[in-house]
């Protein structure tokens, strides 16, 4: 069985059920619907994004269903990336960022964390400034603020 | 600079600076749209899905905005009771100037504003297409701020205190994140007040002892190699490789004991500083003092372990040694302080060094905030 989604830019795209059902919005959606082979429009999601975002759910498509939330670890690393996932993730930032806001929307969790994932570790390695030229962004401190924010922020650090 | 928006440039080619300028603000709008709905809301009862859909965008943004001069009235809180001794600190100045620039940003991504109004309440203006209402290549002013600290959880502790300094927009970023409210209050380290105003800085004046992975404060704790010390990871190749080092997580005695459960580490075959090693036969063997000088082992810690008596090397009279397996020592001696991070510890005293350290920390902020509340 398929079903139809449409883009924000009104592209139709013919999907498998199961492929579409990696998100879970979509998934809630059928089958509130019930059977029905009306379109699904989805107006947060540009064409461009929504293929990459297909893209990554047929690769997926057989994957177990995540298991809500392990709660018993607060901070996660970051380096398990698969790396067909990591290839998936190769695109420039803008779409990394709109994936992120898809996966966000879609409610498909692991490309959510995937995304988030691939921008922590472009951070990671980053000084402040380093942050600041890879992302385009302008230090809107004074001289003194930032300083100043340095100094209570500062995270001591003794190996 | 160049405009990092390909999507931008396909739809149409900016000729000038205004034209850009508003190509962008219509960008505000589509951000604006894709912004995804609150987590729960997927749990629809209604039959009109569609119609479901299109309505929510709204309340999410609203229910966005609501939650930022939440965090910082929190954030506040012991703020308030500074600036009613000490007047205005430099950074109540600066919280006060960034909330109206906030709100400025959302109304002009959000309504239908003309260009020129978007650029006139930007400050400076140096950089007039960097300036614009949303900067598409910033992930923290792009993502909601639910995602963006779902990315932060992802990166050691002393990182997102660092992004802090990047821009306005990260401070709040960081600041209001979670984590360190939890940090604060499972560590019982108490609200932040006059000395540290925000969570945050409370909880970065007790870096030494606040561990990585699950966040606890092992600060006091009886043994030497209970507190956080440092673990390294190999960094995803996605990741700047320069920076290698970098991926290091300070992890206290519980988490490092999980990990190297996980990955053991190998023993030493080399001699470590100035240990002394006999053999039996063709068995390394530490005496007693050594097991305890160079991987921290009391006797309480050796009591289990096999040894066997030898005549004392030094003076004939003197007490017979006892002699452990070198192999056997050093297990012991990686459970005991999980890990060779935690025997160097030990053997370093970097716990007393960073007790030390730390009062000092605190004596300076001490000054600083009288320094403060007197002018």
């Amino acid at each position: 069985m398929t079903v139809i989604l449409v883009s924000s830019d009104n592209q139709d795209f013919k999907v498998d059920k199961e492929v579409a059902e990696r998100s879970i919005l979509i998934k809630n959606m059928l089958e509130d619907v019930g059977e029905s082979d009306s379109p699904i429009p989805l107006p947060n999601v540009t064409s461009a994004v929504l293929t990459k975002v297909i893209e990554y759910c047929e690769h997926h498509r057989n994957d177990p269903v995540q298991v809500p939330e392990e709660t018993d670890d607060p901070r996660k690393r970051s380096n398990d990336i698969e790396e067909w996932d990591m290839k998936f993730m190769q695109v420039d930032q803008e779409m990394l960022f709109e994936i992120i806001l898809a996966a966000n929307y879609l409610d498909i969790k692991p490309l959510l964390d995937v995304g988030c994932k691939t921008v922590a570790n472009i951070i990671k390695g980053k000084t402040p400034e380093e942050i600041r030229k890879a992302f385009n962004i302008v230090n809107d401190f004074t001289p003194e603020e930032e300083a100043q924010i340095k100094k209570e922020n500062e995270w001591a650090e003794d190996r | 600079m160049i405009l990092r928006s390909s999507r931008l440039g396909t739809r149409q080619t900016p000729e000038s600076v205004s034209t850009a300028a508003a190509s962008s603000s219509s960008a505000g709008q589509n951000v604006d749209s894709t912004d995804p709905p609150v987590d729960d809301a997927v749990t629809t009862t209604q039959d009109d899905v569609t119609a479901k859909t299109v309505k929510r965008k709204r309340p999410k943004k609203q229910a966005d905005t609501s939650i930022k001069p939440k965090t910082h009235s929190q954030d506040n809180e012991g703020l308030n009771q500074v600036k009613s001794n000490a007047g205005e600190g430099i950074s109540g100045a600066s919280k006060k100037e960034d909330r109206p620039k906030k709100r400025n940003k959302r109304v002009t991504s959000s309504s239908d504003t003309t260009p020129a109004t978007s650029a006139s309440t930007e400050p400076e203006g140096n950089a007039p297409i960097i300036a614009v209402p949303v900067n598409r290549s910033d992930p923290c002013a792009v993502l909601p701020t639910e995602t963006w600290h779902r990315i932060l959880s992802y990166l050691p502790l002393v990182k997102v205190a660092q992004t802090s300094s990047v821009s306005k927009a990260w401070l709040d970023g960081s600041r209001a994140s979670q984590v360190w409210k939890t940090i604060c209050d499972k560590g019982g380290l108490g609200k932040p007040k006059l000395k540290y105003k925000s969570y945050m800085a409370l909880a970065c004046a007790n870096s030494f002892w606040i561990c990585d992975g699950c966040l606890s404060v092992t600060k006091g704790r009886p043994r030497a190699s209970y507190i956080p010390l440092p673990v390294s990871f190999p960094i995803s190749p996605v990741a700047d490789t320069r920076h290698k080092e970098l991926d290091v997580w300070m992890l206290c005695f519980e988490c490092r004991r999980k990990h190297y459960d996980d990955a053991p580490e190998d023993l030493y075959a080399d001699t470590i500083g100035e240990e002394h090693i006999y053999y039996d036969g063709m068995i390394q063997m530490v005496a007693k003092t050594e097991a305890g000088k160079t991987y921290g082992l009391t006797e309480e810690d050796l009591k289990d372990l096999e040894y066997v008596v030898r005549p004392n090397p030094h003076y004939w009279r003197g007490q017979p040694m006892r002699l452990y397996e070198r192999d056997k020592v050093q297990q012991l001696a990686l459970v005991t302080h999980a890990g060779w991070v935690g025997v160097d510890a030990v053997r370093d005293g970097t716990a007393r060094r960073r007790l030390s350290l730390f009062n000092q920390r605190a004596k300076e902020v001490q000054t600083d905030s009288r320094a403060h509340s007197s002018q």
